[in-house]
Order: C-alpha cells, then structure tokens, then sequence
C-alpha cells in the first residue's frame, strides 16, 4: 500500500504540474481570443519583404 | 518605382457588376481604375491608398466595409491629455500602447488590413486584432503620432473605433479570463479531491493499513479544498456580502452558505468524527456554479445590446470662435454657441438656423429620408443630417439637454424594471430557500437532535442549491440564443424570449422595416424621351439629395454629356444646361406649377426649356420578402397590423393579408394603437426603426428592430433582426415558440430533482455522499438535455433556413 502513497503524490505533482501551465497559459492571455492565430497563420508574410 | 497594379477578375453577381472593395452591386457609378471597378469613390480611393502601399493582397481574402471620408482635424480633441489616458493600455519608455474597440470588425479581410497599420503611418510600430473581443491594440512611437491620427487612419479604412469615451482601456478589467483561472483551479481540486474519494464512494472495507492511507487522502482533500473556498469561490462571498450590506438577499447567498456549511461541516467531520469530509461537494459547487456563469457571460458578451444612439453621435463639431474655426468637443458645446456642420453631418443639439436657408433630413431620427427645407430663424432638432451646403448654427441647448438624450433615458427605464424583476425573485427564491433550511434544521433537531440538524441543514442548502435551477434556464436561454443570433436574430434577454413566444400581434412600421430605406420605386409620368431622361440623370448625379440620388441611379449612364450652369437651390431643386437645354428638376414650388391634391410627397417635376413635361413619383421600395413574411405570419394565426407615418402606400402592402393598415400615423398614433392592442389583452410586437417609432417601440411588449446593417443606428430594442434573416421571420417566431418547451422541461427536470432532494434531505436521510454524485450529474444530464432538445427543434422548424 506504500507504493500508493508514492503513486498519488506523483500524480498530485504531475497534476499541479499542469495545472501551473494552465495558469499561466491563461495569464499569458492564451485562451483569451481563438479565432484571430488561426486566420493569421493563413497570411502570405512575403508581402513584408517587398 | 512604379508598383504594378493587381488585376482581379471581375466580380459578379446576377451578371450585376460588384465593387471590387465592398463587394456591393456597381450601379451607374460605376468607376473603373486599373481595369478594376468600384462602386464609388470611397472604394476606389481605398483601393488606390491599399496599391501604393502594396497592399493589395486584402482583395484576395475576402470583401470589406465601405470607408467614410474624414476631415483631418476632425479627431483633434482627442489629443487633449485626459482623452488621450483613456486608450493607453500602456506606456513605456518610447512605446505607447492604444486599445481601440472597433465594433465593424468582421472578418478576416479585417484582420489582415488591420494587423497592418504600420504600413500606412511609420511612427506605428505594431498593430494587433483580438477578434473575439473585437479590440484593435496598436503601439505607436511616442511623439512621432498622435492619437488623432490613427483614429483618422481608421475611419478612413472604415474601421470607426468605439469613441464614446466611455471605454476605459486600461482600466477594464478581463473578467472573463480571470474566471477562466478559477474554473481551472477549481475542476483541478474537485477532479483529485473526487479521485481520492474513492475508497469511499466504492464502500469498501478497508484494512488498518489501508485507513491510514484513506486518512491521508482526506487531509489531501481539505488542503485541495483551501484554494477552492478562498479564491475560487470568492466571487460568491464578495456578492452576498454586499448585498446583505445593502440589506437585500441575493441568489449568492445560500451558494456562500452552501459552501460554508458544507466545509463547516466537513472539518467537523474530519476532526471531530475521524471521517470524510464533503469536500467534493464543496468544490463540485464551486466548479459547476463557475462554469455556469462563464457560459452565462460568454452568451452576453455576444450580444452587446449598449450600442446606442450615442454611439452614433458626432464626436466634435466645429464651432466658430471670435470667426474662427476650432474643432471641438462635442460636450463643451453650450447654448448660444455658434457651429458649422457641412453635408451629411448630424446635428448635436437643437438649434435655431443662422445661415439663411439649409436642407435637412430626420432619417437618423425618423428613418425619413424626406428632406426639409428650413429658412433662417427655423428650430431644428438634434439629430438632423444636413444635406447640400454647409449651414451655421445657434445652438439652443447643450448638447446633454436635447430631446434626443432625453429620449434615450426614458429608454433605459425598461431595462431597469427587468433587471429588478429578476432580483425580486432571487430574493424570494432565496427567502425560501432559508426558510426551508431553517424549518429542516428545527424539524430535525426535535427529531434527531443537533447532529441530524446540522447534517439535514447542510444538505438542504447543497441539494436545493439553486445551481441546477438557474443553470437550467440559463443554459437553455443561453443555447436558445446563440442558435437564434447564428440565424441573425438578436435577442436582448430571456425575457424577451418567453414575451415573444406569447406574443399573437405584431404592429409593422412601414419605412425601413417593410421598404427598404435606400431604394425608391420610380414612376415616370413625364413624357421626356430616353435623351432627355439621361440628362435628367446627369443633372441629378450632381446631388447628394436621396431623390436626386435615386433619380440618377436609374438614368445616369457615363457619357460626355458636359453640365453647364449648375445651381442647387436648397430644399427646393437643380438647375442645369446640358447639351443647348436648359433642366430644372424640383418641386412644385421651384417650377411654379400646380401640384395635383393627390400627391404630397416623392413627386419630382421636371421643366425642358422652360416647359413642363410631367413630374416622377418616387416611393420607397417594398423589401421583396414582406408579401411572403405576412402570409406565412397569418398562417401562424398572428394579428397584423401596419401603421405607417406615409402618405401613401405601395400596392404590395394593400395586397398583403394586414388586420388593418393605417397611414398618416404621428408617433402619437403608434403608441395609442399599440395601447388599444394591450388593453384587448394582447401580447403586442412592435416592429419599427427610428426614433419616431420609439415611444411605440418603449410601449409594445416586444421591440424589434431590423437593421440593413449591423453596424446601423438602431433605437432601444428588444429583438434585433438582421434585414437578410427577415424572409426567416415566421419561422424564427415558431422556433421561439416551439423553444419554450425545452426551459420548461428543463426547468420541470430540476424541479422534480430538487423536490425529491429536498424530501430526502428534510427527512436527513440524504447522505452527502449520495448528493456528491447526484450535485453535478444531474447538472450534466440537464446540459445534454437543453443540448439535445434545441437541436431536434431547430433542425425542425429552422431547417431550411441557413446558419
């Protein structure tokens, strides 16, 4: 049983882990707007180099 | 170096050349550049600013918006410093950042033009789109561009940022983001506090070994517990204490007693009792409590209902000073002040004429676009386009005073009383929530004694949480109008929603609602042969006036046709020579002749040389779609009626299937009909535009607006439809009918769930355990269920109708 205690404090870790990225994921402003990354990566860049 | 120009196919429709700009059908205007055609100068000019800048890859991404030709200096008084604070998100070193909300973004053409402002202005540096917030930051060189500038800049790519002044940038907080954090951290503890309950969900019987683990696991949870009980659930405890200091109840206050009590509880549990606690249930409220209002406000923030009149409104206007002309803030404007406004401007205030004649129209007000000619001394009220020469002005009243701003606050009175409506039942939905808990926790403490008050206590505030009921009707509400606004129907609230689905008359206004506003029909009763005519139409392509407008719209074809002698008497007619003749075109009045009683309004007389050849009569245009709507709306079993300030009306309206049809309608009428409709037990919806409408609009028990344009000035209203979703509006009607089934049952599932939870918990045979599984299934089932139940009805009574 032992073995339990190391397992649920790995996954604790591992959780928090992930719940630090999610964080500062969402500080970063991340998920604040979706849409707008997606049409950019669509545009030609070749028009700067003009 | 000569850039070389881009050639895009031709864009058509119904063989009707489009504008390569803005994608609207080419007319007469026609300009060609390029070998590319416009509809009209404001295009071509953007077209012509976007190929020197090398810029043209815009046209292969899509259509945008038709620019505004702007004065420069115009935006000058936002240079003033506390304006200026107003947009700066921030300022470091020589980088400043500006926060603009631009409400006409809408698609990815937006995106591309605007993410490239630096290349139209070197002093900016960078320019970024938040498109689901509709929000512009652009970071400029300190003192190399004023703020005036990019406002300027953006005007004339037909991008007019939100100015109201009233959006303070760098104040505003993100709530929802913020939100976003809790939810997170919140379905974290809930997700592991519920993993590491499950020895004791399964029941198994443990070992001596094991309950120590099982012990363990309990300590994990309630420090799990702690983040959610102090930041996650704050927002509930911040709400209910405010509301007790204002010594009301709020529906936050039995989820702030819920939680506590539940945690109370929890530690006695675990300290005093040596068991588990309840701290998956106190976090899975937390959790799905937050999740509900993150949807709730992702639903409103959708619909931004604030745009108003204000919005519209000039932002400075050009005052005379000592005879000189300072652009100025539209709010430091007083009585007696002396302004020019030139052709197309609204006026801000009302004013009495100091230029001797003008020509002005109420279409913003009135959605008229009749002109009215005014002499010298004349009141005119705010509102008023000018059209034709620039006029001077007194003005009688600042601008906070005049009958506009007046209007608009009478407006706002109705959403008061909504919004104190559903805080009168959150207070009695609360009140008995208490009472019941109160007589729960007495019951069982005669009954069972203190242990079995507490626990049945505790369980009557988890279980009755009125989580479910809200999220219920919210979630239905909230489903019921994003699939109505994908239609292009806008709907200001969930009341609106079950008014209008009671609704069985609807009250039409004529001009704009069932005529389209920019297209006239023409009657040509002269007798001018097809030469004649396209000189009638060269003359009147010199005018801004809408009739002159409408006049070359059908008659003007490019040719070297030369005007000569060109006069534009105001409100009255043109004058011209064309080809060895002279024109006149205008009203009776300006011809001297004899106007037949029958007519009144929209009639054009027409002189060659001196001799009368007839006149045109000019009627707004019945929106192809409205014989359709109004037979459909009477199959439905709705009474129709049409009241219209007209003189007359088009011979489809008397053919479509109206109750009655009245006409020479005051705004006082209006709203006297829609009263005599309430008063024979009604449910009435008043369709109209314009502020003439708005007392009826105020009156009616649904206001609903059509608009051409999203982005048009619309009053106070409840419903907003598109003029595209128009020929949809029977069967949005019947989907609003049909939807009510789905909030009441919605809303009988969570009843039914509550009763049987609060009979269990009453009679303290719930165990927290069982509640703890039944809190946020039962919460999961109703979102599938409204999920499911919109679906089915939408695909059936709106399947034909496009997304």
């Amino acid at each position: 049983m032992e073995i339990m205690i190391i397992l649920i404090s790995a996954s604790l870790l591992l959780a928090l882990f992930f719940l630090y990225m999610f964080i500062k994921a969402s500080r970063k402003g991340q998920f604040k707007d979706t849409y707008t990354p997606s049409v950019r990566i669509l545009f030609e860049d070749n028009d700067i180099k003009n | 170096m000569e850039i070389p120009a881009l050639k895009s196919p031709e864009l058509k429709r119904n063989s009707e050349v489009l504008c390569l700009h803005c994608g609207l059908p080419c007319d007469s205007h026609k300009i060609t550049e390029n070998g590319n055609n416009f509809c009209c100068s404001g295009c071509a000019a953007v077209y012509q600013l976007l190929n020197e800048n090398n810029m043209c890859d815009y046209y292969n991404e899509g259509k945008g918006l038709t620019p505004e030709p702007t004065d420069k200096g115009e935006f000058d008084y936002i240079n003033e410093a506390g304006t200026v604070d107003k947009f700066v998100v921030f300022s470091q070193g020589d980088a400043v950042q500006f926060k603009f909300i631009i409400p006409g973004m809408h698609c990815n053409s937006c995106i591309f033009l605007l993410e490239r402002l630096e290349r139209f202005n070197s002093g900016i540096l960078s320019s970024r789109v938040d498109f689901f917030n509709k929000e512009l930051l652009v970071t400029v060189k300190k003192q190399a561009v004023k703020l005036s500038e990019i406002i300027a800049l953006l005007y004339h790519l037909g991008y007019k940022p939100d100015l109201t002044l009233s959006n303070d940038a760098g104040v505003k907080k993100n709530k929802i983001s913020s939100r976003a954090i809790k939810i997170g951290i919140a379905g974290f503890c809930f997700g592991n506090i519920m993993m590491l309950s499950f020895p004791e969900y399964l029941g198994l019987s443990l070992d001596a070994g094991s309950l120590v683990l099982k012990r363990w696991f309990d300590f994990i949870s309630l420090g799990l517990s702690l983040p959610v009980l102090f930041y996650c659930g704050s927002e509930f405890f911040e709400s209910s204490y405010k509301a007790i200091r204002q010594r009301t109840l709020n529906i936050d206050l039995p989820i702030a007693l819920a939680v506590v009590a539940t945690f109370v509880r929890s530690l006695y549990e675990l300290f005093i009792n040596h068991q588990s606690g309840y701290f998956d249930s106190m976090t899975g409220i937390v959790f799905l409590l937050l999740t509900g209002r993150y949807f709730q406000d992702l639903t409103y923030h959708s619909l931004t209902f604030d745009r108003d009149y204000k919005s519209y409104f000039p932002l400075s206007a050009r005052q005379i000073l000592d005879g000189v002309l300072k652009v100025v803030n539209i709010r430091q404007l007083r009585a007696h002040d002396v302004i020019e406004l030139r052709n197309g401007e609204l006026l801000p205030a009302d004013s009495l004429l100091i230029s001797d004649y003008a020509t002005v129209d109420y279409s913003f007000i009135t959605g008229e676009s009749k002109p009215v000619a005014l002499k010298r001394g004349e009141k005119i009220y705010a509102g008023a386009k000018i059209s034709g020469n620039a006029v001077r002005m007194e003005l009688i009243a600042s601008t906070d005073n005049s009958r506009l701003v007046k209007l608009w606050a009478v407006e706002k009175d109705k959403e008061e009383i909504d919004n104190s409506l559903t805080e009168k039942i959150n207070y009695y939905f609360t009140l008995g929530l208490l009472l019941v808990g109160a007589f729960a926790f007495v019951y069982q403490y005669n009954v069972g004694g203190l242990t079995e008050a507490f626990k049945s206590l505790t369980s009557v505030l988890i279980v009755a949480c009125p989580c479910i009921l809200l999220l219920a009707t919210t979630f239905a509400n909230g489903h019921l109008l994003r699939t109505l606004k994908s239609r292009g129907m806008f709907v200001k609230n969930k009341n609106t929603l079950s008014t209008l689905a009671t609704c069985n008359t609807i009250v039409f206004d004529k001009t704009g609602t069932l005529t389209d506003n920019k297209n006239f029909e023409i009657e040509n009763l002269s007798n001018l042969n097809s030469e004649e005519l396209s000189s009638i139409g060269l003359l009147c392509h010199q005018s801004v006036h809408p009739y002159s407008a409408a006049i070359s719209k059908l008659f003007y074809h490019l040719s070297d046709k030369q005007l000569s002698a060109y006069t534009d008497v105001v409100g009255k007619g043109l004058q011209g020579r064309i080809g060895g003749k002279t024109f006149k075109v205008g009203s009776a009045a300006f011809l001297n002749v004899e106007q037949p009683d029958t007519l009144k309004h929209g009639v054009l007389h027409v002189e060659v040389e001196g001799e009368y050849r007839g006149y045109f009569v000019l009627i707004h245009k019945i929106r192809p779609e409205t014989n359709a709507i109004t037979k459909a709306l009477q199959h439905d079993g709705y009474d129709l009626y049409l009241s219209s300030g007209d003189n007359e009306l088009n011979k489809e309206i008397n053919a479509a299937p109206f109750t009655s049809t009245l006409i020479h309608q005051t705004p006082e009428n209006k709203v006297a009909l829609v009263k005599r409709l309430k008063s024979e037990g009604k449910i009435v919806c008043m369709t109209g535009d314009g502020l003439n409408d708005a007392p009826a609009l105020k009156e009616a028990d649904v206001a609903i607006s059509v608009a051409d344009n999203e982005n048009a000035f619309f009053p106070a209203c409840d419903v907003l439809v598109t003029a595209p979703a128009l020929s949809g509006f029977p069967q949005l009607l019947k989907f609003i009918k049909a939807s009510r089934w789905v909030i009441i049952i919605s809303f009988a599932f969570s009843l039914v769930y509550n009763i049987i939870g609060l009979y269990y918990a009453i009679t303290a045979q719930l165990s927290p355990l069982t509640a703890a599984i039944l809190m946020p299934s039962s919460s999961f089932t109703m979102l599938i269920l409204t999920w499911v139940l919109t679906a089915v009805i939408a695909r059936r009574q709106l399947g034909a109708l496009k997304a």
